[in-house]
């Protein structure tokens, strides 16, 4: 998952959704698309482990 | 007159005080500059639990005993014997010990003066080649750290504790350089280098505290130069004590330690996550909205088509009728009842005129031979005549006429 992109995608979710000019059809879709999408969010900072490389100069 | 009589004779103080009189009065002997070797240094503490060092400057086994007051200049090293040094002080008596000394006022390794010029020097140079000046953006949600220090060292792992705490999606690759020794500026250069190369969207370098020495190699020109040529920005995280080392000039960000190396370019996981919450309840307010904004709409609607079905205009047409009916009927009953009321006075009327009414008031009509008599002039002695009373009716005689 690109963390950065994604959290940007429910950003922009939240900014369609809260403008509120979407069709009744159309903001149940994306509702339940962000709902989902936060989870795997929050489930992928809760998974997220540092990962460590190493290199000689 | 005896010789005692004739010769002064001073007492020990006296003496004393002469000879440091003229020492300490003596414009050579004071705030002299002297160069030479430690030959012992002792470090102790004044009653004013200041530092004090008590040392013997010595140059071909002539030695001259010194003492320094720290806190009277600073003192930017720590003295040790075979050091050779450059003091600034004046020639004092202690009496007590019968020795002579010189109190300083500063002490500084000898040439570090000349090396500290071109030290600054060089980095004015760089100052005016613009080396300064770099100070690029960073990513706000990097995804690969190239972390150029030791390998063996503390400020690795500070790094990895504070990344795992606040952004622990991130990648870090360690660079290993040696950041101490002969060849540490040329190993942290190809450090810098290495980490071009290693998808890393920035560098943090730098080591633990140490002393001016171990520290020396972030004060090389070659490496400034590498570090401003970076692609990618950089965060200095050298530990020091004294004067910022030229890497710091250079870097587009200086931390003081390595933790807050990582916590300069990495975001907060507690605020992304608080962030995910107020979105989540953003997203779901705005949800509800919407659906309930929808069954308002749904609702006008509905009432618009049921007011606009004929079913519905038949029915209101109905209850119009039914209300214009009434209204004539109650406007009908009303203009009855006034005419029935005149009505009941009209015949009153009649009544009241009637003649027999008249009669039962007490009135009589006269007639004699069919006819009405209204004058007694009518009438003569003998005539009969019929009486109608209110009640029945007799017939009389005339006996008596009266004309008037």
């Amino acid at each position: 998952m690109n963390f950065e992109t994604e959290l940007n995608r429910l950003r922009e979710m939240a900014n369609r959704m809260s403008g509120g000019s979407l069709p009744l059809e159309e903001s149940l879709k994306l509702y339940e698309e962000s709902k989902k999408l936060a989870v795997e969010l929050k489930e992928y900072i809760k998974n997220a482990k540092l990962v460590i490389e190493k290199e000689e100069a | 007159m005896s010789e005692n009589e004739k010769v002064h004779i001073n007492s020990v103080k006296e003496v004393t005080d002469l000879i440091q009189c003229t020492l300490e009065d003596s414009p050579l002997l004071r705030n002299i500059t002297v160069r030479g070797e430690l030959s012992s240094v002792t470090k102790s503490k004044t009653q004013y639990k200041t530092d004090c060092y008590y040392f013997t400057l010595t140059e071909n086994n002539v030695n001259l005993p010194g003492v320094m007051f720290t806190g009277v200049d600073r003192m930017n090293f720590d003295p040790k014997k075979g050091d050779m040094v450059v003091c600034v002080g004046s020639a004092t008596i202690y009496a007590p010990h019968e020795k002579y000394q010189l109190k300083c006022v500063s002490m500084k390794r000898d040439g570090e003066g000349d090396e500290a010029t071109a030290f600054e020097e060089l980095r004015e140079k760089l100052r005016k080649e613009g080396l300064f000046s770099q100070r690029r953006p960073f990513p706000k949600f990097p995804k690969k750290i190239a972390v150029v220090t030791s390998g063996t060292g503390l400020v690795q792992e500070d790094i990895y504790g504070a990344l795992q705490r606040r952004y622990p999606m991130v990648k870090v690759c360690l660079i290993h350089a040696n950041v101490q020794g002969g060849n540490a500026e040329a190993s942290l250069c190809a450090g810098i280098r290495k980490a071009q190369t290693v998808g890393a969207d920035l560098i943090i370098f730098g080591r633990g505290g140490g002393s001016e020495t171990d520290l020396k190699c972030f004060n090389s020109e070659a490496l400034a130069r590498e570090i401003f040529a970076s692609k990618i920005p950089t965060v200095s995280a050298v530990g020091h004590r004294l004067n910022h080392p030229l890497c710091e000039d250079v870097a587009d960000k200086t931390a003081g330690t390595p933790t807050e190396a990582a916590e300069l370019v990495t975001p907060d996981i507690a605020n992304i996550i608080a962030d995910i919450g107020r979105m989540e309840q953003e997203l779901r307010s705005a949800a509800a909205r919407k659906i309930s904004d929808c069954e308002r709409a749904l609702e006008v609607a509905e009432r618009d088509v049921r007011l606009a079905s004929p079913k519905e205009r038949l029915t209101r047409g109905e209850s119009e009728l039914e209300r214009l009916t009434m209204v004539i009927k109650t406007a009908m009953t009303a203009k009855l009842d006034r005419a029935g009321a005149e009505l009941r006075a009209e015949m009153q009327r009649i009544v009241d005129t009637n003649p027999t009414t008249v009669l039962s008031r007490g009135y009589s009509i006269v007639s004699a031979g069919g006819k009405i008599i209204t004058s007694a002039e009518e009438l003569s002695e003998g005539d009969e005549i019929g009486i109608r009373l209110g009640k029945g009716s007799v017939t009389a005689r005339i006996t008596l006429v009266n004309g008037d």
